[in-house]
Parts: structure tokens; sequence; C-alpha cells
């Protein structure tokens, strides 16, 4: 992960030199593509409209920047108020399946069920059931984001060490003491693993939901530059929504270093072979 | 029988701390009843260290849950303080092979746990760890998280945390089975120091011969399953006792007695049943 290198102590060489290789080698692989792509596009002529080279590109986001934001400011709100959504509905969902035996034989089959339809065939129903505005295309991001929330938090509920239940008991601790001190911490890094995956599909959700019907996002904005051959404009999109989804993953990594310290400072002592720690 | 002819003796000491009275317990295993224990009789006197070692799959640990109130028995009864408690989930405490430390706290946090979960007050018991990490070779580690520790430092945390939980009695189940024998020893002489100054009540699980001499008051064999006790020995050792001790002759006497009736297994049991009862009668009288 390329995070463990900005935390990491940097007094150790090599950590620096892997630190290196872990940034350095992505921006080289992505520079030499970039100078093919270039290079390719202007010694065989290709028209713009068919593949612009990465230059124009960066021109069109500059020239076009306040349309590209306007519209990036749409796409991020339905992306992050879908997940928070997500978020709630999946771990809900979750706790109930964990806890109940006879809620998870009555809701898992229809969790299993929601994803196996496909959501290009959902949105336009609910854009005939709900019409336009934001909330279809918060609604598509909850469909595809909650799932990946839901499986994950089940199994991290679960995963508490038996162990270590019954030892909590010859303390003494009751049944609400086991769930906060042992199973809602034994389920965080599961939960983690969920949300990670859920942001990205998010990014997906929300460009899906703009694509079938809406009047303003960066999906609608490449539906409706295509057509136009504005295709540096769709590539610009394109640039933007990885850039997003890049950067959304990398806070929910940050978040999950800061809410399960325990995993990743044991793992960094690991790596850096520290043999004074151990005795 | 042996348990009758022990009893009359006790009879003369103040109320065991805990006591066993024809405990059994069975596992039902797809529709059959596999008998784990059968008519154990045990009596743990308060401040005594007290050994169970048996074959491996004898019941042991069986006999701890039932103890720590884990688990209930099939048949017969389990005393604390003479009276049958109905839950004895809190008041016992419970060291397991595994140290079981909470991998997202601290070492600190970890050690308070009993405590905390008995609703005391958090900075009083964090003060009172704090002033025990220096004799659990602890200091300086307050603040780390189990995972940056290894496998001995974590045992000792998981020792603090049962010493910090106050309970008057504790169970441990093959507390160093998990460590190389170098460490071990050093875990060995450890606990004996802290033993000796504590005077808790302990009842050790181990499959360790030589370790159940070393710590113990008494200790009793059990036999293969369904486990029962098969013998039992007082260690009339002169404390406070050192690792060094194990090539003392009476050491020796005794670790060769009980490793006889712990490998008597294979003999019929009528004969050789006979003959513990004797070494038994005469050595919890002395």
């Amino acid at each position: 992960m390329s995070v463990d290198s900005a935390t990491t102590r940097q007094e150790h060489s090599g950590s620096r030199a892997s630190s290196v290789l872990r940034w350095g080698l992505p921006a080289l692989v992505i520079a030499g593509a970039g100078a093919a792509w270039e290079a390719a596009v202007r010694l065989l002529d290709v028209e713009r409209w068919l593949l612009p080279p990465p230059t124009a590109i960066g021109a069109e986001l500059v020239e076009s920047r306040d349309l590209l934001l306007r519209h990036t400011w749409v796409t991020l709100g339905e992306v992050l108020l879908g997940f928070a959504l997500a978020c709630v509905v999946g771990v809900t969902i979750a706790g109930a399946i964990a806890y109940s035996r006879l809620v998870e034989r009555a809701v898992y089959p229809f969790v299993i069920a929601s994803q196996t339809v496909p959501v290009i065939v959902i949105a336009p129903l609910l854009l005939i059931w709900i019409g336009y505005g934001i909330w279809p295309k918060v609604i598509v991001v909850v469909l595809l984001s909650f799932f990946p929330i839901v499986v994950n938090t089940v199994d991290g509920l679960k995963s508490a060490d038996p162990d270590l239940l019954r030892m909590m008991r010859t303390l003494g601790a009751n049944r609400w003491q086991l769930f906060v001190k042992v199973q809602a911490p034994s389920c965080l890094p599961y939960l983690f693993s969920g949300l990670r995956v859920a942001i990205a599909l998010s990014v997906i959700g929300a460009v899906v939901g703009e694509w079938v019907g809406a009047s303003e996002g960066l999906g609608y904005l490449m539906t409706r530059s295509a057509p136009q051959f504005l295709t540096d404009r769709v590539f610009a999109s394109m640039f933007i929504l990885s850039v997003m989804g890049v950067a959304l993953f990398l806070l929910v990594v940050l978040t999950e270093r800061y809410a399960v310290p325990w995993q990743t400072r044991g793992r960094r002592d690991e790596a850096l072979g520290d043999s004074s720690v151990r005795r | 029988m042996t348990g009758g002819s022990e009893r009359k003796l006790v009879d003369a000491v103040p109320t065991p701390k805990i006591e066993l009275d024809g405990v059994a317990q069975d596992f039902s295993l797809h529709g059959n009843t596999l008998p784990v224990l059968r008519g154990v009789d045990l009596r743990v006197h308060d401040g005594e260290f007290v050994s169970i070692i048996g074959p491996s799959g004898c019941g042991k640990s069986t006999l701890l849950n039932l103890i720590a109130g884990l688990e209930e028995p099939s048949l017969g009864r389990i005393l604390v303080d003479g009276r049958q408690v109905s839950r004895r989930l809190g008041t016992v405490g419970y060291m397991h092979q595994k140290d079981l430390l909470l991998p997202w706290r601290s070492v600190l946090d970890n050690a308070v746990l009993g405590p905390e979960l008995m609703g005391k007050q958090r900075s009083q018991a964090r003060t009172s760890a704090l002033a025990l990490m220096e004799p659990f070779g602890l200091e300086g580690f307050e603040r780390s998280y189990p995972a940056q520790l290894s496998g001995g430092m974590r045992q000792r945390v998981a020792f603090l945390r049962t010493v910090l939980a106050d309970q008057e009695v504790i169970l441990l189940d093959e507390p160093f089975g998990a460590l190389d024998a170098l460490t071990r020893v050093g875990m060995q002489e450890w606990l004996l120091g802290l033993w000796e100054s504590w005077s808790k009540t302990v009842v050790l699980v181990t499959h360790d011969v030589e370790e159940a001499v070393l710590l113990s008051d008494r200790v009793y064999v059990f036999t293969p399953r369904p486990g029962t006790v098969k013998a039992a020995f007082a260690i009339d050792l002169p404390r406070p006792r050192r690792y060094e001790m194990v090539t003392d002759a009476a050491f020796v006497e005794i670790k060769a007695r009980a490793l006889a009736a712990l490998r008597e297994d294979e003999a019929p049991a009528g004969a050789g049943g006979a003959a513990t009862s004797a070494v038994l009668r005469t050595e919890v009288s002395q």
C-alpha cells in the first residue's frame, strides 16, 4: 500500500528506498504510457475527436475547469451521500443478520438477490418512480455499495475468537460488554475491507445513475459530450472520476489507519525488523 | 476407594476453597454421549497450589471450565467456600494456554480489564497496574500493543490481568505450554516467586510432571478419558523453591513416583490403584 511508506519513520534507509520505489514506479509507468500515447497520436496524425493526446486533455481540464468543477461537485455529492447511507444501511442489516438466525434466514437471500439484478436495469425504473434529481442516483450508489459492507460486517461480527469471549466471561463480562469490548473491535478490520470496496463502487454507481437520466454531474457531461465529438471533454471527465475514486479510497485507508491502529502498528514494526522492541 | 479415605483426613481441616464432589461431565457428539469426566472428587484449600497432571485428552481443560463456571456438570456438585454458587463466572480467575490479550488494547488497558468489567474506577485500576509493571517485567511497554511483544511478555501481561482481577482462585491451563523450553523455565521461576509472595489459591493443569512437582503443594494424577482422580501426592519439598532443586534427590524421587502413577495406564487398574491409595494416605497425613 502506498500509504504505508508515508507514515513509516523515514530514518530507516531501507524504507526510504522502498518508498521511492512505491511512489516512483507508478509515476514512471504513467509518464511512460502518456508519452507513448502522445507520440502515437502525433506521429499517426490521429484526429482529435477520435483520440485526443494527453496534452489536449490537459488543456481541456484547464480551459473548461468551471464547467467540469460544477459537475464534479454534483457527482461527489451523490457519491458521498450514497456511501454514507450505504454504511448506515449495511451495518444495520449486518448487525441484525449476525445476532438473529431468523433475520439471517429471512433477509440474507434478498441481500444476495439484490446483487444479481443488474443495476443498469434498476436505474431506469428508479427514474420512473422517483423522477430526476439527486435521489435516483443516490439509491443506485446505495444499491451497489451496501452489499460488500453487509457481507464483510457479518463475517466480522462472527469472527470474534470464542476463547477471547470465554476469557471475558470468566472476568465477569455481561453480553453488552462482550459486544462493545470484543465483538465490535474484532469486526472493524472486516468492516474496513468492505468500505474500501464500497467506496470504489460508489463512484461507479453515481456515474451509472447519471448515465440513465440526469441534468448534471460528470456522468451526464460525458453522455452529452460524446455525441458532440467533444472527446477530450469525455477523457477529462474520466480523469477527474479516477482521481476522485483514488482520493476517496485513500481517505478510507487513512481512516482505517486511525481507527484500527493495533493492526497497522504491529505490521509496521515487523516491516522495520525492529528487534529492540522484542525481548 | 481413594476419595473416601481422603475425605476423612480432610474433615479435620477448614472448609476447602474449592470442592468437587462426584463430578461427571458428558459431551454429546453426533447423538452419542461421550463421557469426559467420571466421579471426580477433588479439594483445593485456601492458599494452596494444586496441580493436575494426566494424559492428553483426559478432560483436564473441561475440569477447569467447570470450576470457572463456563460449564455446568452433568452430575455432582462444585462448592466454593463450602457453598454451591449458581454463578461462578467472575469469581474464579482463568488463565489459558493462549495469552488471549485484546489486540486493540495497549498492555496497560489489557491489564486493567478485570476491574473495568467489574465497574471499578479506571484511574485506580491504572495506578495499581502501573505499580506492577516493573515486577512483571513490563516496564516501558505500558503503551505497546500485544503484537509488538514477545510470547513470554504477552503471557506476563495475561498474568498481570489475572492478578489484577483480584479473584481468590486462579486456574492455569498449561500457561507455559506454548513457550520454548528456556523461556518456560524462566516463567516457572518467576511464577514461583510471584505465588509465594501473593499466596493465592492456584489450580494448574499441565502435562509436564517436573513443572507440577516444582510448583505445587499437591499433585492430582488423572486417568485417560473418562478422566478421574487416580492418585494424589503431597509435595513436601521446602519453600521457597528454586529451579535448581529439580536435581535434588528428594525432588527426583517424588517426580519418579508421579511419573510411575501417570504411566500406570497400561497396567490393569486393580493392583496399581491399591498401591497408589497407600501412597496417597502416607503423603497426605504428613
